[in-house]
Parts: C-alpha cells; sequence; structure tokens
C-alpha cells in the first residue's frame, strides 16, 4: 500500500506478484542507498556546517516509497540527522551527500553529471541499458540474477573528493568511465 | 617431618603453577578467538551490508590458515545464516540462528558470537567455533612434567633431613633430656655428657656453670631462713603482754595488721563475734567482723578498710548490726584508729566497738508508739484535764481539716457544736472518774464548719503513778455508715407502699413458712390483717381447695420451699376467706434469695379471677363477631395449624366448593386442588410454616361446577400473647378475569416485539447488501484506476523517449505537440494517483497512533520544494500538540492542506501560511469538544465564497478552474479526518484568504 501512495514512482506494476518482487528489489536498494554513507567518507567542507542535516536526494520520481523515509528516521551520519528530499531538477539537488539519479532522469545522466562537476556528491543510479558507473556515475546498481551488485567508478569518486572505504571496494567491482 | 612438610609446600606450588598455566593458556586462547574474531567481522560489514555472499565466502575461507578454527558463520541483521565456513575435516555445522554476543566454552571447543558493526551500526553476527584439543594436549604434558618434578624433589629432601638429624637433632635432645631431670628432681648435681661438634659443645658447658651458680644461692637463703625465726619469738611475747591488758577492758577490741587480717581479739570481742582469738587471727576483718546496715541489710564498708584509706580515725555509722558467727545479730555501735609509730608507716588498726542492744530498744517503742497513732486511719486527739488539745494526728488532720499548729493548745470544744456541749461534760466526768472508755455516736465541727457525723472512744492517759493526766480521744468518721443506714430504711419505705399500690395480693413469709407480712389487697382478699397473720403458718390464714373436687390443693409456699423454684398454681382454685367466703384466684410464689445464698423467705402472689373469668366471656362474643363477618366476606377464607390441617372454612368456602366440612377436615382441601399445582402449593405452604412467614400463591380450585377457576391465595400466622403461633388465617380471592386479561396483554405485547425484530432484520439484510454493493463499485474504481495508470506510463515513458532522443528530428510543432501529450498524461497520472489516494483513505486499514504533528509539520516543509523558505512564508506557531492518528494519513492530510496554501494564491504573490492548534476546552477553542485539538491552517489565498464552503469537501469539486487540480485534495483530506474520527471546516471569505482547520483527538 505504501508503493501506492501519491507520491510515489514510475515504475509499472502490471501484476501484484511483480510489485511485490520489485518493492523487495527498491527495499533493498533504500537500505544500500543509506549503507553507502556509512562506508564512504566526505571531504571536511561537505560536512563543515553542523547543524545542517546530512541530505539523502532523489532526482526524479521516487521508488522507494515511504521506505527510505523510514529506514533513516533515527538514524545519523558523523552525528547529522538524515533527511530525504525530493527534487525535479539537478540544479536544485546541488546541496545533498548521495544523490539518487531516478530511472526517469536516467537518459540525462551526462547532463546531469556534468551540472555536478567535482562537487563531493556521491551519485547513485542504476543500469539502463548502460552501467550508470560507466556513464560517469560514482555508485552503479546493477541487478544480475536476483542480486544487487554494486559498481564503482574510482575516477568518479575521486573527482567527487570523496574516499570510498576498502570494504566496500571489495565487495564492489570497479569500473571506468567508457564512451558510448 | 621434614619430609612431609617439603611434601606439601611442593604439592601445593606443583598445583597452584598447574593452575595458573591453565587459566593462562586458557586466556590467550579465548584473547586469541577474540581478535580473529574483531578482524573477521570488520572485514565482512561491507559483505553484509550489501549481501556480497561471495565476498563473504572468501573473508570466512581465510581461516583455512587458522586450522584451530573449525566453524565460522555470519548471520544478517535479521538473524539470518549468510555465510558459513568449516573446516576441512570437520563435520558438525554452524547453528542457524545466533546466539548472545559473548565467548563461551563446551566441552574442548571454544565459541564466540560477535557483532559486525560499521560506525555503531550494527549489520549483523559473526559465528566462530575454536579447537581447545591442542591447549589441552599441552596442558596434560605440562601435568606429567610437574608430577616428575615432584617425585624427585620428594626424594632429595628425605636423604637430606635423615644427615640432619643424626648431626644436630640427637645432642640437643640428650641436653634437653638432662634439664627436664634437673627441674624434676631439684638434684642440681647431675651435669649433661659433653657433645662433639664446637657449638654444641659450648651449649653443654654454659648449662652446667648455671647449674653450679644455683647451688651456691640456695646454701645462702638457709643462713636468712634462721635468723629471722629467732626474731619472730622477741616479738611473741610482747604481744602476749599486750593482748592481757586488753581482756581486761569492757569494750570490744579487734586489732589488725596493715593489710586488714586480724592479729588480736580481747574477751569482749570473742563474745560478741562468737570467735576465739586464736581461731580469728590471721583471718581478713570482714570474715569475723560481719557488719550489716540495719535497714539496707547491705554491708557497709569495712571500718578497717575505711582507716587503712584515710588514715584517720574513722566512726563507724548508726544502725550497724554485727553478725556474730552463730548469726546471731547484735546492733553495735564502734570507732577505728590506725596503729602507727610515731610519724611512720601504718602498720595496723585498732576496732574498738560495743553492744547498742538496751539503749535501742527503748527507742524502738517510742518510734512504733508514733507511727502507729500517725498512720491510723481514725483520727487520734489527746488533751489535758482543761480539755486543751496537746496532740493531734494526720488522720485527724484530714477529718477535721485543722493542721497540728492550728489546733494544739485550743479547747477542745473548738471541735464540738454548742448543742453537744452536755455530752463531752458527761464525757470529761467519766474520765475523772476513772471509767473505761466508751463508744458514743455524735456529731463534731471541721474547720469549714460542716457537722460530720463520728464515732468517738475516749480513754483516760494516766502517768506512771497511775493518776489520770487527760484524755485521749478516738474519732471515726462513721458518714459512710449513717448514709447505709438511711438509704436502708428508705428502700424498706419504698418496698411498703409498692406492695399496698399494686393490684394483685402478695403474702410474705420466712424460710420456715410462715407469715411476715400482707399487703393491702391480700388483707382484702384473705379477710386477715397482717397484725393477726404474722406468725401463723401460711395454711392457717390462706387455705385454698380445687373447685371441682373440693379437696384442699397444696400449699404452694411448701411447694417452693421444698423445690426452690417459682411455683404456678393449678387452674380453678377457690380461696376460703376468714368469714367462709370462697373467690376464684390463680397464683403463682416465688422464693426469696439474694445472689447465690440460700432462700431466706417466700413470696406469694395472687388475685382474684373473677373477673378474669368475665374475660372469656368476652372473648367467645368476640370470636362470634369474626365468624359472621368471615362467612360474609367475598373471599374464600379458612384456619389451619401449623401442619396444614385445617379447622374451620368460611361459608364461602361451603358455597364454592359443595363441600362439607367433613370432607374438609384435616387435609381434605388437597381434593379441590390441580393435580399440576398441588406439589407446588404444598411446598410454598410448608416453607412459610417454617419460616412463620406470610404466604402467598396463585393456583386454581375447583368448584361445585367441575370448573377451575384461578384464586390468590393468602395466609398469615396468628400469634398468641407470648408469641407463639397457634393458627394460621388464609383467603382465597378469584382472579380468574384478571388473570386472562393479563394474559391477553402479554400476547399481544409479544406479537409487537417479534414485528420490531423482523424489521430490524431487514434493515439490516439490505444495510449489509449496500455496503458490499459500494465495497464492490470501491474495489471496481481501484482497480480500474489502477490498471489504467500502466498505459499513460508508457505514453508519458515514449514521450519523453521521443523528446529526448528524436529531438532534431521534430519540427518546433512537433515538439509542441508531443510537450501537450507528455503533460496530458501526466496531469491524468496525477489525477489517477489522486483516486487512489482517496480510495486508499475510504479502505485503507488505519491503526491510531500518537503523532507528533511539530515535527510531522516540519517534515513536510523540508522535503517539498514548493514549501521550501524561498517560495512560502510557513509559521508553525508552538505548541502544536501530539494527536492521535495515523502517520501516514496524517502526512496526506498536512501535504494536501499545505500544497493547496501555496497554490490557491494570486499571481506573483509569495504565499504565507500560518499553522496553529487550540486545544478542546482551552481560551480560543470554542466549539472544540474536549479531547480533541483543532488545527488551523491559514493562507493569504483567493479565499472560498460562502455557498461554496460545504462544496469544496466533496471529491471531483473544483472551484475555481484557473488553478490546475483533480478536485479530491480536499475530499482525501475530509475522509482521512473522518476515518480518525475527527472533523474538517473552513471559513473563509473571497480575496481574503482561508483558514481550513480539522479536529483531531489528542494523543
Amino acid at each position: 500500500m505504501v508503493l501506492l501512495s501519491a507520491g510515489c514512482s514510475i515504475f509499472q506494476a502490471h501484476a501484484q506478484t511483480q510489485t511485490q518482487t520489485q518493492a523487495r528489489e527498491y527495499d533493498l536498494k533504500a537500505t544500500f542507498l543509506f549503507s553507502f554513507s556509512q562506508f564512504v567518507e566526505w571531504p571536511a567542507t561537505a560536512m563543515a556546517d553542523t547543524n545542517s542535516p546530512f541530505v539523502i536526494g532523489i532526482l526524479g520520481n521516487d521508488p522507494f516509497g515511504g521506505f527510505l523515509d523510514d529506514l533513516v528516521r533515527n538514524e545519523r551520519v558523523h552525528d547529522k540527522p538524515i533527511r530525504i528530499k525530493r527534487f525535479s531538477k539537478v540544479e536544485e539537488a546541488l546541496g545533498t551527500h548521495i544523490l539518487f539519479i531516478s530511472k526517469s532522469e536516467l537518459p540525462k545522466t551526462e547532463a546531469i553529471l556534468e551540472k555536478l562537476g567535482s562537487r563531493p556528491i556521491l551519485t547513485v543510479g542504476e543500469a539502463v541499458e548502460r552501467s550508470f558507473a560507466r556513464r560517469g556515475g560514482v555508485i552503479g546498481l546493477v541487478t544480475e540474477n536476483k542480486k544487487i551488485r554494486v559498481r564503482i567508478n574510482m575516477e568518479a569518486a575521486d573527482r567527487a573528493q570523496l574516499k570510498i572505504s576498502t570494504k566496500l571496494l571489495r565487495i564492489a567491482e570497479i569500473v571506468r568511465t567508457e564512451k558510448p | 617431618m621434614i619430609v612431609l612438610t617439603t611434601g606439601v609446600a611442593l604439592a601445593l606450588a606443583c598445583a597452584i603453577f598447574i593452575l595458573f598455566e591453565w587459566r593462562n593458556s586458557l586466556e590467550t586462547e579465548k584473547q586469541l578467538v577474540l581478535s580473529v574474531g574483531r578482524i573477521t567481522a570488520d572485514a565482512s560489514s561491507a559483505t553484509l551490508a550489501f549481501t556480497s555472499a561471495a565476498e563473504a565466502r572468501k573473508v570466512l575461507a581465510a581461516f583455512r590458515a587458522e586450522p584451530y578454527i573449525r566453524l565460522a558463520a555470519l548471520y544478517d541483521a535479521d538473524g539470518k545464516l549468510f555465510s558459513t565456513y568449516q573446516a576441512a575435516d570437520e563435520t558438525s555445522l554452524a547453528p542457524d540462528k545466533p546466539g548472545a554476543d559473548g565467548l563461551q566454552i563446551e566441552g574442548r571447543r571454544l565459541t564466540l558470537f560477535g557483532p559486525v558493526t560499521e560506525k555503531q551500526r550494527r549489520y549483523g553476527t559473526l559465528y566462530l567455533q575454536a579447537d581447545l584439543t591442542g591447549m589441552y594436549a599441552r596442558m596434560s604434558r605440562f601435568a606429567g612434567i610437574s608430577i616428575l618434578i615432584f617425585i624427585g624433589t620428594l626424594a632429595a629432601a628425605y636423604f637430606l633431613g635423615d644427615i640432619l638429624q643424626r648431626n644436630v637433632s640427637q645432642p640437643i635432645l640428650s641436653l634437653a633430656g638432662t634439664a627436664r631431670s634437673v627441674s624434676q628432681d631439684h638434684n642440681y648435681s647431675v651435669r649433661a655428657a659433653t657433645a662433639t661438634g664446637a657449638e654444641l659443645g659450648l651449649l653443654t658447658s654454659a648449662f652446667n656453670q648455671m647449674l653450679e651458680e644455683i647451688q651456691r644461692q640456695q646454701a645462702q637463703v638457709q643462713l636468712e631462713l634462721t635468723e629471722r625465726k629467732r626474731a619472730q619469738e622477741a616479738e611473741a611475747r610482747e604481744k602476749q603482754l599486750l593482748a592481757t591488758t586488753l581482756a581486761s577492758i569492757g569494750d570490744a577490741v579487734i586489732v589488725t595488721d596493715a593489710r586488714g587480717h586480724v592479729t588480736f581479739m580481747n574477751g569482749e570481742a570473742e563474745r560478741l563475734t562468737g570467735w576465739q582469738n586464736e581461731q580469728a587471727a590471721g583471718k581478713p576483718l570482714p570474715d569475723v567482723f560481719q557488719i550489716l546496715d540495719e535497714n539496707s541489710r547491705q554491708p557497709p564498708e569495712s571500718p578497717v578498710e575505711k582507716v587503712l584509706r584515710l588514715g584517720t580515725v574513722v566512726n563507724v555509722a548508726n544502725h550497724t548490726l554485727l553478725v556474730s558467727r552463730q548469726g546471731t545479730e547484735t546492733p553495735i555501735n564502734d570507732s577505728a584508729a590506725p596503729i602507727r609509730q610515731a610519724g611512720g608507716p601504718l602498720f595496723g588498726v585498732v576496732l574498738v566497738f560495743r553492744d547498742f542492744t538496751e539503749q535501742k530498744k527503748a527507742n524502738e517503742a517510742r518510734a512504733r508508739l508514733a507511727a502507729i497513732v500517725e498512720s491510723s486511719g481514725d483520727a487520734i486527739v489527746t488533751k489535758n484535764l482543761q480539755g486543751i488539745i496537746q496532740t493531734w494526728n494526720l488522720s485527724a488532720e484530714r477529718l477535721l481539716g485543722y493542721r497540728p499548729e492550728e489546733i494544739i493548745g485550743k479547747p477542745i470544744t473548738t471541735l464540738i457544736p454548742q448543742d453537744r456541749w452536755e455530752e463531752e461534760v458527761q464525757i470529761l466526768k467519766r474520765i475523772h472518774q476513772g471509767l473505761p472508755a466508751e463508744r458514743v455516736e455524735t456529731v463534731r465541727l471541721t474547720k469549714n464548719g460542716d457537722r460530720i457525723p463520728v464515732s468517738v472512744s475516749i480513754s483516760p492517759i494516766k502517768d506512771a503513778d497511775g493518776r489520770i493526766m487527760g484524755a485521749s480521744k478516738l474519732i471515726h468518721d462513721i458518714r459512710e455508715v449513717v448514709a447505709a443506714r438511711e438509704a436502708l430504711i428508705r428502700e424498706k419505705e419504698l418496698l411498703a407502699t409498692t406492695l399496698s399500690s399494686i393490684g394483685d395480693g402478695v403474702i410474705m413469709t420466712d424460710a420456715g413458712g410462715n407469715v411476715t407480712l400482707l399487703n393491702a389487697q391480700a388483707e382484702t382478699l384473705t379477710g386477715w390483717t397482717t397484725a393477726e397473720a404474722a406468725g401463723q403458718t401460711l395454711p392457717a390464714i390462706f387455705r385454698i381447695i380445687n373447685e371441682e373436687s373440693r379437696q384442699p390443693v397444696e400449699n404452694p409456699v411448701a411447694k417452693v420451699l421444698r423445690l426452690g423454684a417459682i411455683v404456678a398454681l393449678a387452674n380453678h382454685t377457690l380461696l376460703i376467706r376468714k368469714d367462709g367466703s370462697e373467690i376464684p384466684i390463680d397464683d403463682s410464689a416465688a422464693p426469696i434469695r439474694r445472689g447465690e445464698s440460700p432462700l431466706f423467705g417466700v413470696v406469694l402472689v395472687f388475685r382474684d379471677f373473677t373477673e378474669r373469668k368475665m374475660g372469656e366471656q368476652r372473648l367467645r362474643e368476640s370470636e362470634e363477631r369474626f365468624r359472621a363477618l368471615a362467612d360474609n366476606m367475598s373471599q374464600l377464607a379458612w384456619i389451619a395449624d401449623g401442619l396444614g390441617w385445617a379447622t374451620w372454612y368460611n361459608q364461602r368456602w361451603y358455597d364454592y366448593t359443595g363441600t362439607t366440612f367433613e370432607e374438609m377436615q384435616g387435609r381434605g382441601w388437597e381434593h379441590l386442588h390441580h393435580p399440576e399445582h398441588l406439589d407446588r402449593v404444598n411446598r410454598t405452604l410448608q416453607e412459610c410454616f417454617e419460616q412463620r412467614k406470610a404466604w402467598e400463591d396463585i393456583f386454581p380450585l375447583r368448584g361445585r361446577d367441575g370448573n377451575y377457576r384461578w384464586f390468590l391465595s393468602r395466609a398469615f400466622p396468628i400469634r398468641d400473647v407470648t408469641g407463639n403461633i397457634t393458627r394460621w388465617f388464609g383467603t382465597n380471592t378469584d382472579i380468574t378475569e384478571l388473570r386472562d386479561a393479563q394474559q391477553a396483554l402479554e400476547k399481544a405485547q409479544n406479537e409487537s416485539k417479534q414485528h420490531a425484530a423482523t424489521l430490524e432484520a431487514t434493515v439490516a439484510e439490505r444495510t449489509a447488501l449496500l455496503r458490499e454493493t459500494i465495497g464492490a463499485l470501491e474495489a471496481f474504481s481501484y482497480s480500474i484506476a489502477h490498471d489504467m495508470r500502466a498505459p499513460l506510463r508508457s505514453m508519458q515513458g515514449f514521450a519523453d523517449i521521443l523528446l529526448t532522443e528524436y529531438a532534431d528530428k521534430l519540427d518546433a510543432t512537433g515538439q509542441g505537440f508531443l510537450k501537450r501529450i507528455a503533460a496530458s498524461a501526466s496531469r491524468m497520472d496525477r489525477l489517477i494517483q489522486d483516486v487512489l489516494s482517496y480510495s486508499r483513505v475510504v479502505r485503507a486499514d488505519m491503526p491510531l497512533e500518537t503523532v507528533n504533528v511539530e515535527s510531522l509539520l516540519r517534515g513536510i516543509i523540508e522535503s517539498y520544494p514548493t514549501l521550501a523558505p524561498e517560495k512560502a512564508d510557513i509559521l508553525l506557531e508552538s505548541p502544536l500538540p501530539p494527536v492521535l492518528g495515523n502517520e501516514a494519513m496524517l502526512t496526506q492530510v498536512f501535504s494536501n492542506l499545505l500544497g493547496n496554501a501555496v497554490k490557491f494564491v494570486a499571481m506573483g504573490v509569495k504565499p504565507r501560511i500560518r499553522v496553529w492548534a487550540r486545544e478542546g476546552g482551552t481560551a480560543g477553542a470554542e466549539g472544540v469538544p474536549p479531547g480533541f485539538i483543532r488545527i488551523h491552517f491559514q493562507d493569504s489565498g483567493i479565499g472560498v465564497a460562502a455557498d461554496q464552503h460545504e462544496k469544496i469537501f466533496a471529491i471531483f469539486q473544483r472551484v475555481d478552474k484557473a488553478y490546475e487540480g483533480t478536485g479530491i485534495g480536499l475530499a482525501i483530506v475530509k475522509k482521512a479526518v473522518e476515518r480518525m474520527a475527527g472533523k474538517v471546516g473552513v471559513a473563509s471569505e473571497p480575496g481574503a484568504g482561508s483558514i481550513f482547520w480539522i479536529e483531531i483527538q489528542r494523543a
């Protein structure tokens, strides 16, 4: 029911069972999105303002429903409360720490990444035809055999001045930006 | 001995060492597993966080390098087994679920459950099982070596101990033997055998030198003893001389030495103490000279000790008793003095004392007399021959009020009322004549002038030569005696008055049955006066016979005297009066006794029975009247005994039943009852008879025509004068018509009830049907809306792709059309989403919980770009108290209200919103029920006309079409709030903004 609420979603649900499978997939992705905050170090400048929250942004349609909000309600990153914000334009999302680029926005990936430039933002995206990480995003989430794999583009991470824990790197596949 | 000590010490050391080593090894092993665990847990956090099973297997596979780790496993945050590792030759399996964190030893395995965390967040649990077999093997090897060392050391200690004993212990033991024989036998001439070895030899010769020195000193002591004996003999002679002197003194003398031990007693001292000089000599003084304080019976301080303490002459306190050796007590007075050579130290005490008996006896007699006089309960006064008061005791003071100093020296006539002076003159005369004392009851005056009754005894006081010197008066207070006497007289008078005024005849006799008193009524009835009757036996004046047999009846007084109890006379008794006439009487007689004492008389009470007989006649007449009444009343009536045996029926009964008394007698009435009711009637009757309460029942009775009619029947008890129930009076009232009417009414009521029930059932059925239809419609609309979204998505998605991928292939017009398609599709999507939301509000389960309104509002404001501070000024006024609602629903409600507030504003105006809450029952919350909170959302928007206020909350109602919208937002708000048991409302005017409010329960 949560997934049917007013603010949500682009995904197409033809049957109830498929809805549930996708629900689990996006619950897991939401969990990953939060967990990245635990395994990545942001530059001091990005965390300097002690009063502002740690912002996880969603650009485009929100596939997580309320799950992500519920997940981070009482959590903190570097002693900051976490705030989930939803954006329709990348220009509004420049102050985020983690930015999830929704499938609806993926066609515009390169343009979006260009707007973000070298800001310390951990961009996370999914694969549509091509992996998000190979297109220059920091972390791409790829679904293989009902499992979600993490791909990391180290050049993109370096450009955003993000230090990714070796623990995370060990479980991830390292990729490079590829021209289409 | 040495071997044993060494053995124990060694064993203890070995045990402690093994134990220590065991603990140490175990601790090392634990630390090892803990640190391996910590490293592994750290390495595993990402694998659990990102559910990478392959990487987890790799992490755990690292244990191949650590053969003692037999099992390892990772569990995710939900406790599900995520990855496992097993040593190559391991057969057991890791547990399915994680246990509590911590280390545990199970047999030869050490298990560890540890948290897998990253930045304080727990991602799961690590399980390790380590094998301790290696450590156990090491430990048993270690124990074996320890035991070998233990045995070897013990053997070495044994041989070393043997050698030491031979060279050191034995010479010392021989020296100790010699010393023991010297001290036991006092034979200082023995010497120890010289031992070999330098140190032991030295010890032996020193010991022998010491023995020689002791032998020399013993000879010296012997010499001194002889000289001392000679001096003592001289001293004894001197003592003899002193004793002779002291023996001739009249007072008793005891001499002690400086320690207080008796050295000498003279003859008088021997007599008083009962000790012989020879026996007493050398004893401590208190043994011989036992003294007691006469009053306390406690020994006072010994005079000798006091002298020894103070060094001066001491007089013994008064009231001292000397207890002789035989136990006789002698009062003494005494003194003690120190003996010292001029200015020299004190070397003894001399104690001088005297028998005090004679002098003491005289003193005691005087004191005792005074005490008697003083403590006497009676006033004792003495006067001289001139009538002047000489002495005055305490009781005199209490009785007459004068204090001794006020009255002594005053004439005795002060105490005597003037009218009694003659009495005093007579008394004085008798005293002068030396006549013996006599008690006189008279009156005396107190200090207050009250006259009090007293008895006075007077006796003359004579001097040693027998001359009368005065008189002593003993005055006894007799106020109480006088009062009691007067009370007795009053009581007697009261009794006589009572007896004379009662209506019954009363005769009293003494214990012998002789008449002592007749009251006035008894005199009238018997014809005898008290004066004539007194002293006669009762039968002489109270002759009674049986009315019918004319035989004398037993005298009631004789009967009482025989039985000792109250006796009532038989009926039909005639009393024969003095003049021979006869009257019927009834009577009773009772013994007179006080408490448990034997009876000392009989009181006989009797009464003229003539009048009572008349009363019986009157009763019969009254009964006739009752029967006449009973026969003519409309009910059936009857009288029965407590067993239900009827003794009487009224005429109505016979008229209705058509029976006769013969048929109805006893329990004949049972034949008239309906067989179905008879048992119950009998039971209720029986109950009421037993519980002595009124009876009521309803049952049919058969009439003479054979038909039954219904009767309401009642019965109540009739009691005699003593309260015993003798009979029951019952009535039966015909209620057949009443009953029929009642039944008809009940029937009508039942029918109407049934109608109502049928109607209700129909309504319930139709309501259920209606609900079902509504439900089906809702489900239908939901699924339509839901399924419509899928094709819409395709439209939207492909339009987007067309716009981004093929923009260069379309001209501006084409792009414009495409954009319109996309915009329409997205508007349609929004409409469907809203319909779905509305449908969800209508259908969803909505558990209520406490919701923090303020933080919910802040969250909403932060997450919607249109509510950001640069877009709208939103003021949340505290307090916004928590409410009882559904958080998801409230989120929807607040979002919609805030969304409307920023949307419906005039062009170019920055929306201003103010949100505040009022609790029911507080100021500014008129119309809000208690327990509810009204939350207001005031905007600066375009406002709503009054006639639209109702309409805007209905679904698909859009007032101002200039603004984009679906017309569902407020319908959702209303539905959601109503489902949370609340209300919504609006106050608004066009152009003046709006205040939307919701009312919801307070948490």
